[in-house]
């Protein structure tokens, strides 16, 4: 063992302090949960909330009954996590954004990059006002992210859309980042107004209609 | 998040917590009270973490803490390190070899002290030090080598 770890190994929180800090801990009272639209405009006014459209519902009805709890930290550090909640029986989706700037779409030198762990994909030639890119994330749970950068970046309509699945393919959520035309800066934008946005929205409801219809009755 | 979580999260991680704290801030009081701030403010979030990045996340969080602290124009008024360190010394019953290694690492400006505890300490990668610490790879690296050489013939004893 190297001089620092044979050192710092001594270092602990005494005993009065620990079991002071555990009791504060046992003890101490959770917020209620947060429906996810409030939650996301006080967290971020550069976020969007993009609801897939009430035909999706058997996904809707199907999200409304799941009583699993599963949680997510995504691709780019942020968590969203649903829960049921057990005085109503309701699921409740929440996000909490630990850093605002990461961002699944970046700009360099004029050119639209997807950025994920750190590697960044040049996708300027695949993106545009009505064209995006696609990436899907599989994890071992099972649950999936499908993330989509789109647009042009000189015009700002580039950005990014996330939707997350659960283990059974059941919708849970979807946010995304866009910036406005605003000269001032970054504001609330309407997804719906962006075309590349539509296309995917589309396109991934007709890939997930392929997919369910397999397993609807 | 639910108090059975944090209360785990606690028993599993706060002594890292308070020893990452501790290499940031030299002053005992603070990093208890940094530790406890970190996993008071879980309680109030509506979090969830994934376990295998459960103990990444707390380190990152308890670094902003920390940083928030040395930014603050209290702290810099208020703390004395040298008497901090006397503490330090005397509490954990340091031997004449851990003073000097603690009085090493210490003696480092905070922005070089830090990279070279996660590195040698936690043995973590560049990578996930930039995650921690919300720098560049190639930042963190820079950092580490400046460190080194600062402390040039101490730093057999640190590692």
């Amino acid at each position: 063992m190297n001089g620092l770890k044979a050192t710092f190994n001594k270092v602990k929180l005494d005993d009065t302090k620990s079991n002071e800090i555990r009791s504060k801990l046992m003890n101490g009272k959770t917020v209620s949960h947060m429906w996810l639209i409030p939650v996301a405009a006080v967290l971020s006014a550069m976020v969007i909330v993009m609801v897939i459209p009430s035909t999706r519902n058997i996904v809707v009805n199907a999200a409304e009954k799941i009583i699993q709890e599963f949680k997510i930290y995504t691709g780019n550090g942020d968590v969203i996590a649903r829960v049921t909640d057990p005085d109503t029986g309701k699921t409740i989706v929440e996000y909490y954004f630990e850093d605002s700037s990461p961002s699944y779409a970046r700009v360099k030198d004029g050119r639209l990059y997807f950025v994920l762990n750190d590697e960044w994909t040049d996708v300027t030639d695949i993106c545009s006002e009505t064209t995006y890119y696609r990436y899907e994330i599989k994890h071992e749970d099972g649950i999936r992210e499908v993330i989509f950068v789109g647009g042009k970046v000189g015009v700002n309509t580039y950005g990014w859309i996330e939707i997350i699945y659960d283990a059974e393919d059941n919708y849970v959520v979807s946010v995304g980042k866009i910036p406005s035309s605003d000269p001032d800066g970054y504001q609330m934008s309407n997804a719906a107004d962006f075309e590349w946005v539509k296309n995917a929205r589309r396109d991934e409801e007709l890939i997930w209609n392929n997919h369910r219809d397999k397993d609807v009755d | 998040m639910k108090n059975d979580d944090v209360v785990r999260l606690f028993d599993l991680y706060a002594n890292d917590l308070y020893r990452f704290a501790l290499s940031y801030l030299g002053s005992k009081q603070d990093a208890e009270d940094v530790v406890q701030d970190v996993y008071l403010k879980l309680l109030s979030k509506a979090l969830f973490i994934r376990r295998d990045q459960e103990k990444a996340y707390l380190m990152k969080i308890t670094a902003n803490a920390c940083k928030d602290l040395l930014s603050s124009p209290v702290w810099k008024t208020s703390v004395d390190l040298e008497s901090s360190t006397e503490e330090i010394i005397s509490v954990f019953d340091f031997t004449d070899d851990d003073q000097e290694v603690y009085r090493t690492l210490i003696s480092l400006d905070d922005k070089l002290r830090i990279p070279i505890y996660l590195y040698y300490f936690h043995d973590y990668s560049y990578k996930e030090i930039s995650k921690i610490l919300k720098l560049s790879e190639s930042a963190v690296a820079m950092r580490i080598k400046r460190g080194k050489d600062q402390l040039r013939d101490r730093l057999e004893r640190l590692i």
